[in-house]
């Protein structure tokens, strides 16, 4: 497969990236014992992006032939030239880079399983649940898996094949509270194919008890008090926090649209416990739940400090940003499908683990609360992000209270960062993380506990 | 496809009582540019095939890309495996409905130099109406789409939707100040005369001209929010539909499934599902089971008439189905936005919630982003670290006004709406 993308990249006239790329899924959904999903899915393209007269084309083609992946690099090349001629800017050259070279299978080596293994999971969890979990509205389970497989030649000489699979299961369950249903969920699973994480999956039943005591207490929580509070951020919220707070405002695209970070390289702008990283491979301690270690223009993935012992040292970077920022591309563009052309993307982001006690940073606590799961989040310029929190506690003087509903937190990403006064000592990276930017990917977040200040939204 | 595909009746011969097949295809030419320069033509090409099949009131399903032959053998054998591992429903059927002649919606092709030209020009209006304006991710973009389906009951539909769309992302800059970030967009059959003016752009714009002195909003109230077209999509009408759908019902956690026929919301409030829309390009003429969509007044004057029922629903739960969900429409009010504010005592105009998905009971909390505090009817000055929350089913019997202005986005066309009773707190 790579001597042929390499044999066809080369008959380009100048810069062009040729790939090849299939997104294979599958997605069971169960709700109540019934199975509404039962799907499939291999979604499979060829296409490539060139540069010319300071401008880029992309072209892509549902197939996967020599033919297709002939017109795709001519028509990206004819997108390019025609954008070049109205836009007449000067013909910079995009930056070179080392050659991305290697492949990386993480399919699994184990004996493959069926459909019949799959339904029989969520069967056999929803009948666990139904035994354990009284007075339950509604159960969900939703089994996603999803394998990217990217083949990547480039007229640079980049060379490289990665297979990077992801299976996670969504246990969700509701109840009713006094005052409407009540849900929690939780995201289990990680690295890998369903046959890597089937062991794990099917002994959830720990977990779940723990998630189904968790919604009994939230159905009898209250509103937090609306305002800014001392939190411990347990380390299942840490990685939502470094992408959304820290890792968004530092991808070189919205520091050229105007990101707050942009200038401040250099400055102090977190505690000295803060390093934040955003990491290629499979993060720094082989845990993320992505692998990437050549971007989609065919650069080496780089480990990127964004943040070392408080202070702001790197950006994200593709090769058109670091031209711009006159700085080094660092493995920072990606592509989810194979219609998608590579942008600025995360890859596995994490605060770096210290080495506070989860249970001293609590006991630190006169009066906040402590947030234990998140759901969705977004970024800001002005590094003002939010996420929502799904499952947490108060604090008082020092011990945990009252189990709170679901919540949304936000703050001033390096405000937050600045008032950071312990960082845990244990590292969680988290199961599912997608990000949405233009286009969803798949990304790594990760981090541990850490104690703040921040908003919290409530009554 | 013609009725009875060769996909569905290859399915059939494989073992399955029935099955049915709907093709996607995708072809789309898009121009990406920033504030300053032109970045990217993009030209897209895709196909998906979808395959469903049932057998003993199981069901499988699988997709691929195109129909080779081969990939289409191997889709079934994919269907048919998950569908014998999964338990018999009978809710699992292929719809029976009537076939309308396929139809075709907006241009065939993109006009290539419209796209690119419209873009540069967008480039100059930006440098000489709203010069303190950055954009980095804008999208100006053809798409025709052609959707078939057919099954093994003989029902086959196509249609085809070819509409221009803009989507752009923005904020304030100037003196190394940054506002916050906002982003708004919308699609049209027509091409676009000019970019600046699409949506509620123009709007936008200037508000994040005027938003480089942000604070927070005074201590902590219970207000009024302000909600405009593009903060109520995501705020309010998509958990909303979520709560009022099929789906919510099956699973007990709607808290309307025992409201229909009451009032749920403020005389003033209707929601229509509007999926045929002459204006809305994103809508869609049949769903996913092949059956034609249609109009359904969901709230009316405040009453719950109805639920988004779908086919599968329909049988699982034995309702009548209702509508696709696609194509929203909140009907206008009598007063103009400027009126509303001028009324609101204290409060906020809101033009973005970014916040956590609401539950199922409707709690909210979340920043009001490119918000404004208002007080003594005045827009007084732009808001930051301020946070909102309440309950949606609360605030919808709360709504005191709805403007006479709205934004059609090509797949829902909104209002402005005000309602009291939110929490407001500014760090």
């Amino acid at each position: 497969m790579l001597d042929r993308l390499e044999r066809i990249v080369a008959t380009a006239p100048g810069y062009a990236e040729l790939r090849l790329h299939r997104n294979i899924s599958r997605r069971l959904f169960m709700r109540r014992g019934t199975l509404i999903e039962n799907a499939s899915a291999t979604l499979a393209g060829g296409s490539a992006r060139c540069h010319a007269l300071g401008t880029f084309g992309f072209t892509s083609l549902p197939a996967e032939d020599d033919a297709a992946l002939e017109r795709v690099l001519r028509d990206a090349r004819a997108n390019a030239d025609q954008l070049g001629r109205r836009a007449a800017y000067s013909d910079q050259p995009l930056p070179a880079t080392p050659r991305g070279e290697g492949v990386w299978d993480y399919r699994t080596k184990r004996p493959k399983l069926g459909a019949a293994a799959r339904v029989d999971l969520l069967k056999r969890l929803d009948a666990y649940i139904g035994a354990h979990c009284p007075n339950l509205l509604n159960v969900d389970l939703t089994l996603q898996e999803l394998a990217i497989e990217k083949a990547l030649a480039t007229s640079e000489g980049a060379r490289t094949q990665c297979v990077s699979p992801r299976t996670v299961l969504y246990v969700q369950m509701s109840m009713q509270g006094g005052d409407g249903p009540v849900q929690l969920y939780q995201v289990f699973g990680g690295f890998g194919e369903f046959e890597d994480q089937a062991e794990a999956l099917a002994a959830l039943a720990p977990a779940i008890d723990r998630l189904y005591a968790d919604l009994r207490r939230k159905a009898e929580g209250v509103h937090p008090d609306a305002g800014f509070h001392d939190v411990v951020l347990d380390s299942d919220l840490a990685g939502i926090l470094a992408h959304e707070a820290i890792g968004h405002t530092c991808e070189a695209d919205l520091v050229l649209a105007g990101s707050i970070a942009g200038g401040r390289i250099g400055e102090q702008v977190a505690s000295e416990k803060i390093t934040l990283m955003d990491q290629g491979g499979r993060g720094f301690d082989g845990g993320s739940t992505i692998a990437i270690h050549v971007d989609d223009e065919g650069t080496p993935c780089r480990d990127i400090a964004i943040i070392e012992k408080g202070v702001l040292r790197g950006f994200l970077n593709n090769k058109a940003t670091a031209q711009e920022l006159e700085a080094e591309p660092t493995g920072n563009a990606r592509a989810f499908t194979f219609a998608d052309e590579p942008i600025v993307r995360m890859r596995s982001t994490c605060i770096m683990p210290g080495t506070d006690k989860l249970q001293d940073m609590i006991g630190a606590v006169e009066r906040g609360y402590y947030l234990k799961r998140s759901s969705n989040g977004q970024a800001d310029l002005t590094s003002e992000f939010m996420f929502g929190v799904v499952c947490g506690c108060e604090i008082v003087n020092g011990k945990l209270g009252r189990a709170i509903r679901d919540t949304t937190i936000s703050g001033v990403a390096f405000d937050v960062l600045k008032a950071v006064t312990h960082v845990g000592d244990t590292m969680t990276w988290s199961g599912g993380g997608f990000c949405g930017k233009k286009t969803l990917i798949p990304v790594g977040m990760g981090g541990p506990a850490i104690k703040t200040k921040l908003n919290i939204g409530g009554r | 496809m013609a009725a009875a595909s060769p996909e569905s009746d290859l399915a059939c011969a494989a073992g399955a009582d029935a099955a049915q097949a709907a093709l996607a295809r995708n072809e789309m030419v898009e121009v990406e540019f920033d504030t300053r320069r032109l970045q990217l033509l993009r030209t897209t090409e895709d196909e998906t095939t979808s395959l469903a099949v049932f057998k003993g009131g199981r069901k499988g399903t699988a997709a691929i890309t195109g129909l080779a032959p081969e990939s289409v053998r191997a889709a079934i054998d994919a269907a048919l495996a998950a569908a014998a591992a999964a338990p018999p429903d009978p809710a699992n059927q292929i719809a029976e409905a009537a076939p309308a002649p396929p139809r075709v919606h907006g241009p065939v092709a993109a006009d290539r130099d419209h796209l690119v030209d419209r873009a540069h020009e967008h480039i100059a209006a930006m440098a000489r109406d709203f010069p303190a304006v950055v954009s980095r991710n804008a999208y100006h973009r053809f798409t025709r789409t052609r959707r078939s389906f057919a099954s093994s009951a003989g029902l086959a539909q196509q249609e085809t939707r070819g509409r221009y769309s803009f989507w752009t992302m923005f904020a304030g800059r100037r003196d190394g100040r940054s506002t916050s970030l906002n982003y708004s967009g919308a699609s049209a059959y027509k091409p676009f005369p000019q970019l600046i003016e699409v949506g509620s752009l123009h709007r936008l714009y200037g508000e994040a001209s005027r938003s480089f002195d942000m604070r927070p909003a005074p201590g902590k109230f219970v207000g009024d929010v302000i909600i405009t077209p593009d903060a109520l999509e995501g705020m309010l009408l998509w958990p909303l539909a979520r709560v009022l759908g099929g789906y919510s019902l099956m699973s007990g956690t709607s808290p309307y499934k025992e409201k229909r026929g009451q009032a749920i919301a403020s005389p003033l409030f209707s929601l229509l599902n509007r999926p045929t829309a002459a204006s809305f390009p994103e809508g869609q003429d049949f769903d996913g089971y092949g059956v034609p969509t249609h109009d359904l007044d969901v709230i009316r004057d405040g009453v719950l008439e109805d639920f988004l029922v779908d086919f599968y629903i329909a049988k699982k739960l034995g309702l009548k189905q209702t509508a696709g969900a696609t194509g929203f429409v909140i009907p206008p009010g009598a007063k103009s936005e400027a009126d509303i504010v001028a009324e609101t005592t204290r409060g906020i105009l809101l033009t973005r919630f970014s916040g956590g998905s609401p539950a199922d009971n409707l709690d909210f909390s979340g920043i009001a982003k490119n918000a404004f505090y208002v007080e003594d009817g005045k827009l007084r000055y732009p808001l930051a670290e301020t946070m909102i929350s309440g309950n949606l089913r609360e605030l919808l019997l709360a709504i005191r006004a709805i403007s006479k202005e709205t934004i059609d986005f090509g797949s829902t066309r909104l209002p402005t709406i005000a309602a009291g009773g939110v929490t407001i707190h500014g760090r």
